[in-house]
């Protein structure tokens, strides 16, 4: 394979960050080669420099960046051509996608007109010439009704389809190489299969080579032919997929293979006594509309039951906007809806607000975003401690401090944080800052909204043992809500899954797993344990 | 466990990164030096101006900017005389050694010097320590002595003789107060009406916001035009006022970051916490508005300034004989043609204030700024 | 499009009542009155002159008078210009303030825009300080400044241009000079904003990343958001702007309408406030109508809320 002349040659690339805090050093001098209808996987997790390096190539660093070293593509060196000069290279023989399909469109453009531009620019296409084009592009990416759709706004599409408008304007010049930098992290799981079936099935066609930038090793698995890996701005590790995933070398990889969750939860007893039942949970936003009003009404929740038992873990799974969150928040009441909820024996739906609070410290909730949960202008002790004020105001300022630190301890973290501001922290300290916040209380329901679905596996891993110990330590039990289904499987011990506000299929995660009824369900589970199959085993049909 | 027995880790709050960028801007430091200098003159300025702010020298009336001191040379004969005519006695010689004058005078009146006609040479401004030494042989005739006193308008004097540069550290400090003032109005009204109004949310904040727009049509000046009918000429009712009325703009952005906020899910796990709404409002609404409150704030103040210049330029702000930029530049203005130091020296006041208080509000913007981070 | 625009049509006319009747009750229970003149008058004429304009009759008939009568456009006769109804006195001085203040806007929103873009273009360098430091200048510098000295020097020192009075495009020189100068710095400051936000956008590391020329990704995508923020502003401004500058007017010896809201106010002349806080609400109203619907025009996402 490396006697084709390559592609793309990056030779001892090196990208540096001015900020107010001194010189950031993103990439350290890396090389890497992509021969020609090759799928290349740069993996690694964030702040490694993956993304840069597809900045750097296509000339859009930020303005505080600078790039040295060299980027030759097919010979010609791109760090040093003029921007004239590397117009006529960038969307034409290299376009790339991004990972926000959402605002990497022009909010106030047809998604046509979009597409249309690189081909009147690059190709020197009239303008119905580049309207047929753009037309039959949006049909070769799978875009139902192209006609109509070329009219829409990106507003008006979901992200797989703003995604696929992204590819079809990537690939107007029919490029050489395509660089995809997390394309499929925004999307859910059928959606992302979706696109990487239709990447696959492009990259055979037309025979691009494909530069594919990842945290996801499921991803690399199933579709790259040969991988970088990456951390802190140097190629760790570089070769065939098979073999950096049957045989790695270095540590860090090994690291990264061994991250992927583990384990499973036993299911409770049907005699283990009810902490929480929820029965025929309705949830509506939205208003009705009237005079001259849109009816904005919108059922997220749909006549819901749940039941949740002492030390169980229930699985809530669905895409976005399936209204698992939804749920989660209406049955601890942060979210007003209507139905039966039964709290250890209580009636709680009519209780007012008021009558709630001193049930708060039993029922807790830990937050997707680690930098959006903590409050950026408290301190991790004054965090942790805001709950000890509101229900136990009667302990004294030391006893409160000593359990805060305490808690701390048993999150994994060092007592001389206290008095430290929550930006100071990784994403994986954040979240366990988060779940000291809720444990100090010490709560018998934690609802675990996405708990990790922001960080790297590596880091999730640890969170994940670490919320597996507090609920062995204290018997908690947990309704936790995810999209990964990867975690879910390890960590519940029953399944719900969700779509369209409504549960369409539970049962013991085993069950759901190994023997699901519905289509989507198995969907769901093909797209993120069967990679590989739904690409059809495409790996290596290269190596001639 | 004590404080002290656990080791320091050097941790930057949002405040101290902030302070730390915004140190880099120079533009902005710059600024903030300016605008702590302008108002420390502000408020001791008149104090340790040697002319009280309001003193009429009637010699120096519309007197030039300048460095050496007053009164000239070809100045002194002139008073003088003014000031023995006054006191209707007759000068004789007169000798000048450094800065001691020394008058001979004889009486128009065939009687003898009245001692107290020293009063008059006092009154000039231009002497101190007046001795009179009647002659013992004719009471008729004297000598007087006197010390000149040297009187300094480095920024000259104005069309009443009143010193331009007292007259400029007054300004600043009714100019500075009124925006100040009415600043401080409208940053109470605007945060809890904003806060309030983004925080209950829904019907209550439409029915709010609703109000708002239906003042923000309302044709200001007139309502400023009509309160000063209201409260007369009583400045800081007035800027009260005003206050009362540029509270809008802070109530918006208020109810914006209100509503952001509300959103954010450390409110929201906050809640889950049980914490109490005027809690919530209390430990994570109001800290995390503050930035955006002294940004705004610092471009407001200089709004409001401009805003009493204004009133001041048609008539309707500060009285005589206080004095405020606007007041000053609108007589400058007056006396343009032939005085243009009496346009340009509050002109040039106004502009460095305002342009320090511009700077610094865009600076601390993008110190605040969470993007740029 | 058509709904939205009906929907908001129909928010203005509550709008403006409540307008008209807050600022004919506020004005009324300020002390004072029309006909308070210098010399007293003498309190039988000073009766029969107020039974003759309805000033006798109870406030809350007067109201309901005024506003039955401006329902049927009619304004009212002034109490200070005698002999004069109010709608006459302002259509005198509509035109003048209009079209002195449309030149203005115009060049504000020209400037500005080409100003601010060239700043934002250029961030940090010599240009950006130079356009920076101007539209400070022009913020921080009130146009009572600015007029004398451009009167001094273009009108007395050089004699180029008129320095006062109304009707040849020489004299419409310095005071749309004056009275857009601080237009044109706020348009600046707002636009770089704008512009410098929009260039750090993803889509516009889209265009580009796709190698569109750079007049494309500046002029076709990066322009359309930055200006949305500025037409949000020149509703209002425009307004401001149109309805006459007091201190341009007087400074000038212009006969707009400017000057009727100082005189009308301190003279209690009671109809000819109303007229002018009318006219300044329906314009304010008027043109965040306009700005609202361009806005829908450049932003398809606001159509649909």
């Amino acid at each position: 394979m490396k006697t084709q002349t390559p592609v793309l040659a990056i030779d001892n690339l090196t990208v540096d960050f001015d900020t107010p805090d001194g010189t950031v050093h993103a990439v350290k001098g890396i090389s890497m080669d992509i021969a020609p209808g090759e799928i290349v996987a740069i993996v690694g997790e964030s702040g490694s420099g993956k993304s840069q390096i597809a900045m750097s190539t296509l000339g859009i660093l930020a303005s505080n960046g600078r790039a040295s070293g060299q980027i030759r593509f097919k010979g010609q060196d791109l760090l040093g051509l003029s921007k004239k000069e590397l117009n006529t290279i960038r969307g034409s023989k290299i376009s790339i996608i991004f990972q926000e399909p959402m605002t990497s469109l022009d909010p106030l453009y047809r998604v046509g007109e979009q597409i249309m531009e690189p081909l009147r620019s690059h190709g020197g296409y009239s303008k119905s010439e580049a309207r047929e084009k753009a037309l039959a592009l949006m049909a070769q990416v799978q875009i139902p009704d192209p006609e109509r759709r070329f009219k829409s706004y990106p507003s008006e599409m979901s992200g797989g389809q703003r995604q696929r408008i992204m590819i079809a304007m990537a690939l107007t010049n029919s490029p050489d190489l395509l660089i995809a930098d997390e394309p499929t992290t925004a999307l859910d799981v059928t959606t992302q299969a979706e696109i990487l079936k239709l990447l696959a099935s492009l990259n055979k066609e037309l025979g691009m080579s494909i530069v594919f930038i990842t945290h996801d090793l499921g991803i690399v698995e199933a579709f790259a032919d040969r991988v970088y890996v990456m951390q802190k701005g140097i190629v760790k590790e570089f070769g065939d997929t098979q073999q950096i995933f049957t045989s790695p070398k270095t540590d860090y990889t090994k690291t990264l293979l061994a991250a992927e969750p583990e384990g499973a939860k036993a299911p409770v007893q049907d005699s283990q006594s009810i902490v929480l039942k929820a029965e025929k949970m309705n949830v509506t936003y939205g208003n009705a509309g009237g005079f001259l009003q849109k009816d904005t009404r919108f059922h997220a929740v749909k006549d819901t039951s749940l039941t949740l038992r002492e030390g169980q873990t229930i699985g809530l799974v669905g895409e976005s906007g399936s209204g698992k969150s939804t749920l989660g928040r209406a049955v601890l009441r942060l979210t007003k809806g209507t139905g039966n909820i039964v709290y250890l024996g209580r009636n709680i739906d009519g209780l007012p607000l008021a009558a709630l609070k001193p049930l708060r410290e039993e029922m807790q909730m830990v937050f997707q975003d680690p930098y959006g949960s903590l409050s950026p202008r408290m301190t991790v002790l004054s965090i942790v401690e805001e709950g000890l004020l509101t229900h136990c105001p009667e302990m004294s300022r030391s006893e409160r401090e000593a359990l805060a630190l305490d808690t701390l301890a048993k999150v994994g973290l060092d007592q001389s944080v206290r008095n430290r501001f929550p930006h100071e922290f990784s994403g994986g300290q954040r979240q366990r800052i988060a779940i000291a916040r809720a444990m100090v209380l010490q709560p018998k329901v934690v609802v675990l909204d996405e708990p990790t679905s922001a960080l790297d596996r590596t880091v999730q891993k640890e969170v994940l043992d670490l919320l597996r110990s507090l609920q062995k330590e204290f018997g908690l039990s947990y309704i936790f809500i995810s999209h990964d289904l990867a975690v879910i499987k390890v960590m519940a011990d029953y399944v719900m899954v969700m779509r369209h506000g409504e549960i369409i299929e539970e049962g013991a995660t085993q069950n759901i797993f190994e023997r699901p009824q519905k289509d989507y369900t198995k969907s769901l589970i093909a797209s993120s344990f069967n990679l590989k199959e739904l690409l059809g085993g495409r790996k290596q049909h290269l190596t001639l | 466990m004590t404080d002290s027995a656990i080791p320091t880790i050097q941790g930057r709050s949002l405040f101290d990164t902030a302070m730390l960028r915004l140190k880099k801007n120079r533009a902005a430091m710059v600024s903030l030096w300016v605008v702590i200098g302008m108002t420390f003159l502000a408020i001791f300025g008149p104090m340790l101006s040697p002319h009280p702010y309001s003193e009429v020298y009637n010699n120096f009336v519309g007197a030039k900017p300048s460095m050496t001191a007053y009164p000239r040379q070809d100045q002194i004969l002139p008073i003088t005389q003014r000031a023995l005519s006054r006191a209707r006695v007759n000068m004789d010689t007169i000798s000048y050694d450094k800065d001691v004058v020394t008058l001979k005078i004889i009486n128009r009146k065939d009687a003898a010097l009245d001692p107290r006609i020293t009063r008059y040479m006092v009154r000039t401004d231009i002497f101190t320590n007046v001795a009179l030494d009647i002659s013992k042989d004719d009471p008729r005739s004297g000598v007087i002595t006197a010390d000149i006193k040297p009187q300094r308008f480095l920024m000259g004097t104005d069309q009443n003789g009143r010193d331009l540069l007292t007259r400029i550290f007054m300004s600043l400090r009714i100019s500075l107060m009124v925006g100040a003032l009415a600043t401080g109005v409208a940053l109470l009204i605007g945060v809890t009406y904003g806060a309030v109004s983004g925080f209950i949310g829904a019907s209550v904040d439409n029915l709010m916001m609703r109000f708002v727009d239906i003042l923000y049509s309302l044709p200001f000046v007139f309502f400023v035009i009509l309160l000063v009918v209201f409260f007369g000429n009583n400045i800081a009712l007035i800027f009260i006022a005003v206050g009362c009325i540029q509270w809008l703009d802070m109530a918006r952005i208020v109810r914006g970051q209100t509503l952001q906020l509300k959103q954010q899910e450390f409110v929201q796990a906050s809640r889950a916490l049980g914490v109490s709404r005027s809690n919530i409002i209390k430990r994570h609404i109001i800290p995390n508005l503050a930035g955006t409150v002294v940004v705004y704030m610092t471009l407001l103040i200089p709004r409001v300034i401009l805003l009493e210049s204004f009133l001041s330029f048609l008539g309707l702000g500060v009285q005589e004989p206080l004095t405020s930029l606007g007041v000053l530049i609108s007589e400058g203005a007056r006396y343009m043609r032939n005085d243009p130091y009496l346009l340009i020296f509050p002109a040039l006041t106004m502009s460095i204030l305002l342009f320090a208080l511009n700077f610094l509000g865009d600076g601390l913007r993008d110190a605040l700024d969470p993007k740029e981070r | 499009m058509l709904n939205y625009a009906f929907k908001r049509i129909l928010t203005i006319i509550p709008t403006l009542f409540v307008i008209i009747t807050l600022t004919f009750f506020l004005m009324r229970i300020a002390p004072g009155g029309p006909f308070d003149e210098e010399r007293p008058l003498a309190p039988s004429v000073l009766e029969s002159i107020r039974a003759s304009y309805g000033l006798d009759k109870p406030l809350i008939e007067q109201y309901f008078t005024y506003m039955g009568n401006l329902l049927k456009g009619d304004l009212g006769p002034s109490f200070v210009y005698r002999d004069k109804q109010v709608h006459e006195v302002l259509a005198e001085g509509l035109p003048i303030s209009m079209t002195l203040g449309g030149t203005a806007l115009l060049l504000a929103v020209l400037i500005g825009v080409l100003l601010g873009s060239l700043a934002a273009l250029n961030q940090n360098k010599k240009t950006d300080v130079a356009i920076v430091t101007f539209a400070t200048f022009g913020i921080t510098t009130p146009n009572y400044v600015v007029a004398p000295i451009l009167t001094l020097i273009f009108a007395l020192t050089f004699s180029i241009l008129p320095a006062t009075g109304w009707g040849s495009p020489a004299q419409m020189v310095l005071p749309v000079i004056s009275l857009a100068l601080p237009q044109i710095a706020i348009v600046t400051r707002l636009m770089r904003g704008s512009m410098l936000e929009a260039l750090k956008s993803d889509h516009i590391r889209t265009a580009r990343a796709y190698g569109l020329p750079t007049s494309q990704v500046v002029g076709r995508h990066a322009m359309r958001s930055a200006l949305l923020p500025v037409l949000s502003y020149l509703g209002p401004a425009a307004a401001g702007l149109m309805t006459g500058s007091i201190v341009i007017e007087q400074i000038f010896n212009l006969p707009g309408i400017g000057r009727y809201f100082v005189t009308s106010a301190l003279n209690r002349d009671y109809t000819m406030v109303m007229g002018t806080v009318i006219i300044v609400a329906t314009l304010v109203l008027v043109f965040n109508l306009i700005v609202d619907l361009l806005y829908s025009v450049l932003d398809p996402r606001v159509r649909y809320d």
